[in-house]
Parts: structure tokens; C-alpha cells; sequence
């Protein structure tokens, strides 16, 4: 909304706009600091604002802005018609401030509480990255400390992420110095998910680094029983919240969370579970399987098939079935399934490769166009390109409610990672989003 | 890939192909207010923010079909924020041979007085 409003303040139309009082401190703060480096007159409205009937809107309208105490209509036609003050014609962004390379020193227990009071950490204990540790750290890349990873720039600000940095959290998080080129190649994807939703992610490595430095693909790879798994996720974590400047309130404002952003399901694929035709997820976005990669997925939701396949229902028809409940922004779905469902599939049920797969699910899952349209993340990313022509969306927009359309039009979105120790024939349905991964052995 | 290796279609090359009812879906990637105001015709609006968050981006991008030419156009002197997005779409796994930036952009398309619309 504020880049919008900016857009219209820059070419000379007044604007009015309106927001919840949850955000206010991040639009006149953060969002005018880093963002529109222009000062826009905001009317608060009270919370909710979302999923309440029009009648409490117009009581909203007729009330006062619960930050102001002002009239809301009042404050509406204000912004619109009183000359600029002398505050709000600053305008530009100004320099980037950071911390301070180096922390007085303390005792272990205050700098744990410092720590905790900047919101520094995951709120679990870390270690403290004392120049010692960080200095070990280093030594497992051949990059200079001082070398920047990634400027970051969500949510505003340009925070330059260095070799350094990512090492430090690599400390906090608890990880051996051969970790750390995953802890990078993970640097240059952060921050993690941001959004009043809650949106997280996956981290998926393939290649020989799996085995060099023991991540787990089999038993319990999704769960707490590996250390670089358990600390590699963690990472990205403290990565997000510290160099991505995410801080709930101030610049995160995911409104449940997701408890996946404590790891960020970090794991291994089962390479050597893969069945024959079946190429690792690195592989197929055309890394060879020499390559260490890893891949950051982005989605929300994971649904567990709880129990064993049925061998009177394929498991490709429950998986369908459940990906019935996904919402299919992006047409992104992702399998996660043990070795012996991968194995099933290929066997039995004829899925010579991935690929193959991925087409019969999209061709296969169908769900009533109202429940495409009823998630708000799909109507705000397509109903607008819908409008605009771009088919099947133009097409979906004006057909009756009931009916059935296949949701997952792009397979290539739908994608199967082989992860488990083959002690039950166990799958998760996710609609986490792949894309090429990065290349692990490039900060080495 | 650099952005001067991404694939390039020449203005006139892809009026051609609209003129022969080819299949080709065009993606403006300037802000909306540009798009509304003027656009290529039949074009689609995705914003390349290059603040804004890139894995969003991508699940708008994921709205875009497979199998069909895709060509994005920005107006930038090279062309670099459409051929930004257009490898982007490489990462997400789309075929080189259907992604193009076009080259010179939308000035290029109005210099040559083809046709626009606006919203």
C-alpha cells in the first residue's frame, strides 16, 4: 500500500492511506526509514479489520482513529487537503546504520540476556560468537571474511550480509566450521519467509556434502536426531532475524507464526533411495549429482498421510486427494516421501522419473474453482492476471462456482523429494515451492 | 548466466509473431502505473520490485504457462530488469528456448509505433 501511495505522492495526487493499528509503528518507522523515504499520512483503523461484516467497517468509519483519538473521516480528509508540515518534507533514505562489530565484554549470562533483549536469537541458548570461535568458523571457507554474500533488502534497508557475519551465526547456531559453505550458500537465499501469513521454509541438500559433514536423509531426517540438520536450519534462522533485521511487531508480522522457522525442516535427500529414473532435486534443475546444492523451498503447509499405503488405493490417489487441501499458489505442491513410497510408485504404479509423476498429479488433482478463488493468497496473486487476460485464469474468473478445475497447472512446480529410512511407507504432502537451488561447493 | 546472455526477441520479430496468431505471452514488468497507463497489447503486469520479496515473485511468476514463448519487457536502456526476471523463470525450471527478454523494451516498441493499450 505505501509504495502505491508513494507512486500517486511523487506525482503530485494526495493520498489517504489506511491501516490497522497493529502496523502503524512499521509504516511511520520502518516502512518511512527504509521503504518510501516519504512521510504518508496514515488513519489507523482498530483491529479487526479482516474477516468482520461491512456493518463494523461503517462503525469504524464513524469512530475515531484509535491512535490519533481523531475522527477517521476527519483524518481521511486532512490528509488529503492540509499542506505538508516541515517534518513531512524530509524526504530520501537515509544511511544504513548497523551494531558494532564487537560487544563490550561480559559475562557469559549477561550476554546471553544481551542477546535475548536485541532478539538476536531463537530464544533456545546459543553459543556465543566470541572472535575465537568465529575465527574457527572462517577456516572452513576459502572466502574472505569481509566478502559480501547477499545486500539485503527485505523487508527496506540495504544490510550488506558478510562471509563474517554468516559465520557468526554459523557459531550461535551451534555448527562446525565444515558447515559453514552450506551456512552460505543458505546466506545468500535469506531472510526467511516474511509475511502476515505463515509462511515458512524447507532446506533440502543434495549432493556429496550430505555425506561428507553426516547430514541425516534416512531415519528421523525430518525430526530432531541430527546435528547438521538440527543447526543448519537453525542457522537460517538466526541469519533471517539478525542480518534480515526480522524482529515480530517491528518488521515480521506473520499473525500464528509457523513453528517450522525454528529449523526450517532441514534435511537430506535419500539419493541412494531413489529408484532407478528417479534424479536427485538438484539434478533436475540441472545441477550434475557431483554438485552439493542446497534448496530453499517456500511454502506454508505440510499434510502427513499418517499412516502406511494401502495397497488397494495407489498412494498417487491420496496423495491427490490431499493435495485437494493445498492452495495451490503457484501450482506448488512437494512430496516428501520415504524411499519404499518412491519405490511403489516407480514398481508398481509405473512413475518411471519424478516427472512423470509430477504430470498425472496435475492433470489428476481437481477442486472446485470457488476453492481456488476462496484463499486470498491465490485471488491476490492471480485474480488481477486473470483479469488481465493471462489464461486459465481469465477463464477460471467467470466460470460457475462448482466447477471442477485442476488447480496444479504447472507441473514443473509440482515436485517429489525421496527423505526417510524406509521404516514405513510414509509420505508428506507439502505445498512448499522448489527452484533451482544454490551451489554449496561455490563457498567452499 | 549474465544478464546480456539472456535470450533476446527483437521488437519486430515479436510483432511478427503476434501478426501470425502465434502463441506468445508478454509480461510487462514496470511498475503498475506504467502498465496502466500504457502497455504492450495483450501484455500482463508483473512487477520486477527489486526490493521486494523474490520468493513471492516467483509464486506470481508460477501463474505463467509452460509451454508457451514467454517474453518480458521492461524500460530499462539494457533491458536488465526484464532479463532479470526472465532468468529468474530459468531458475524455476522453465525451458531457456520459451523464456526472451525483448530487446530494447517497451521505448523500443513505441519508437516504433506498435501497438499499446491502456488499463
Amino acid at each position: 500500500m505505501s509504495r502505491h501511495a508513494k507512486i500517486l505522492e511523487q506525482i503530485g495526487i494526495p493520498t489517504a492511506p489506511c491501516t490497522g493499528e497493529n502496523v502503524i509503528e512499521y509504516l511511520e518507522g520502518w516502512d518511512r526509514r527504509y521503504n518510501s523515504g516519504i512521510a504518508l499520512r496514515y488513519t489507523v483503523f482498530p483491529l479487526p479489520v479482516a474477516g468482520v461484516s461491512r456493518a463494523v467497517h461503517e462503525v469504524y468509519l464513524k469512530g475515531n482513529d484509535p491512535v490519533t483519538g481523531k475522527p477517521i473521516m476527519q483524518e481521511i480528509i486532512d490528509a488529503l487537503t492540509k499542506p505538508t508540515t516541515s517534518d513531512e518534507q524530509i524526504t530520501g533514505l537515509p544511511e544504513e546504520s548497523s551494531e558494532p562489530r564487537l560487544l563490550a565484554p561480559d559475562t557469559e549470562e549477561n550476554l546471553q540476556e544481551l542477546f535475548k533483549a536485541k532478539d538476536w536469537t531463537d530464544y533456545l541458548p546459543v553459543v556465543l560468537p566470541t572472535e575465537v570461535r568465529v575465527a574457527a568458523m572462517l577456516k572452513g571457507t576459502s572466502h574472505k571474511p569481509e566478502e559480501v554474500v547477499k545486500t539485503m533488502t527485505w523487508p527496506g534497508g540495504g544490510r550488506q550480509l558478510t562471509v563474517e557475519k554468516a559465520a557468526v551465526c554459523a557459531v550461535m547456531a551451534g555448527a562446525r566450521p565444515q558447515y559453514l559453505p552450506v551456512i552460505l550458500a543458505l546466506a545468500t537465499m535469506a531472510p526467511f519467509g516474511n509475511s502476515t501469513t505463515s509462511m515458512a521454509n524447507m532446506l533440502i541438500v543434495n549432493g556429496p556434502i550430505r555425506k561428507e559433514i553426516g547430514m541425516n536423509s534416512g531415519t528421523g531426517a525430518m525430526s530432531p536426531y541430527n546435528e547438521p540438520n538440527a543447526v543448519i536450519g537453525r542457522a537460517f534462522t538466526l541469519l533471517s532475524k539478525t542480518a534480515g533485521n526480522l524482529h515480530a511487531g517491528l518488521t515480521n508480522f506473520s499473525s500464528l507464526g509457523n513453528n517450522l522457522q525454528y529449523n526450517n525442516c532441514c534435511f537430506a535427500e535419500n539419493e541412494e533411495g531413489l529408484p532407478e529414473g528417479w534424479n536427485p532435486l538438484s539434478v533436475q534443475f540441472g545441477y550434475t549429482k557431483e554438485d552439493s546444492v542446497i534448496t530453499v523451498a517456500l511454502g506454508w503447509t505440510y499434510i502427513s498421510c499418517v499412516g502406511e499405503v494401502e495397497t488397494e488405493y495407489p498412494p498417487q490417489m491420496l496423495i491427490s486427494d490431499y493435495m485437494k487441501s493445498l492452495s495451490a499458489v503457484g501450482s506448488a505442491a512437494l512430496l516428501c516421501a520415504d524411499p519404499l513410497v518412491a519405490g511403489m510408485l516407480h514398481d508398481h504404479e509405473g512413475f518411471t522419473s519424478k516427472e512423470m509423476l509430477s504430470q498425472w498429479l496435475s492433470k489428476n488433482t481437481k477442486v472446485p474453482v470457488q476453492t481456488f478463488w476462496g484463499n486470498g493468497l491465490t485471488t491476490s496473486f492471480y485474480s488481477n492476471l486473470g483479469i488481465q487476460g493471462l489464461e486459465p485464469y481469465a477463464t477460471w474468473k467467470k466460470l460457475p462456482p462448482d466447477s471442477l478445475i485442476e488447480p496444479f497447472t504447472n507441473p514443473k512446480a509440482i515436485n517429489a523429494v525421496v527423505v526417510g529410512g524406509q521404516t514405513n511407507t510414509i509420505w508428506f504432502i507439502t505445498d512448499f515451492r522448489i527452484g533451482k537451488g544454490v551451489l554449496i561447493d561455490a563457498w567452499r | 548466466m549474465e544478464i546480456n546472455e539472456v535470450p533476446r526477441i527483437k521488437c519486430e520479430e515479436l510483432r511478427q509473431l503476434i501478426d501470425n496468431g502465434e502463441s506468445v505471452v508478454i509480461i510487462d514488468t514496470r511498475k503498475s502505473s506504467g502498465y496502466n497507463a500504457e502497455h504492450i497489447k495483450g501484455a500482463v503486469n508483473i512487477y520486477f520490485n527489486p526490493s521486494g520479496y523474490q520468493m513471492e515473485r516467483e509464486m506470481m511468476l508460477s501463474a505463467l504457462p509452460l509451454d508457451t514463448l514467454l517474453v518480458f519487457y521492461c524500460d530499462c536502456i539494457d533491458d536488465s530488469e526484464s532479463a532479470l526476471m526472465a532468468m529468474e523463470m530459468m531458475n524455476l525450471g522453465y525451458d531457456t528456448n520459451n523464456i526472451r527478454a525483448l530487446n530494447g523494451g517497451f521505448l523500443r516498441w513505441r519508437e516504433l509505433d506498435y501497438p499499446t493499450e491502456s488499463v
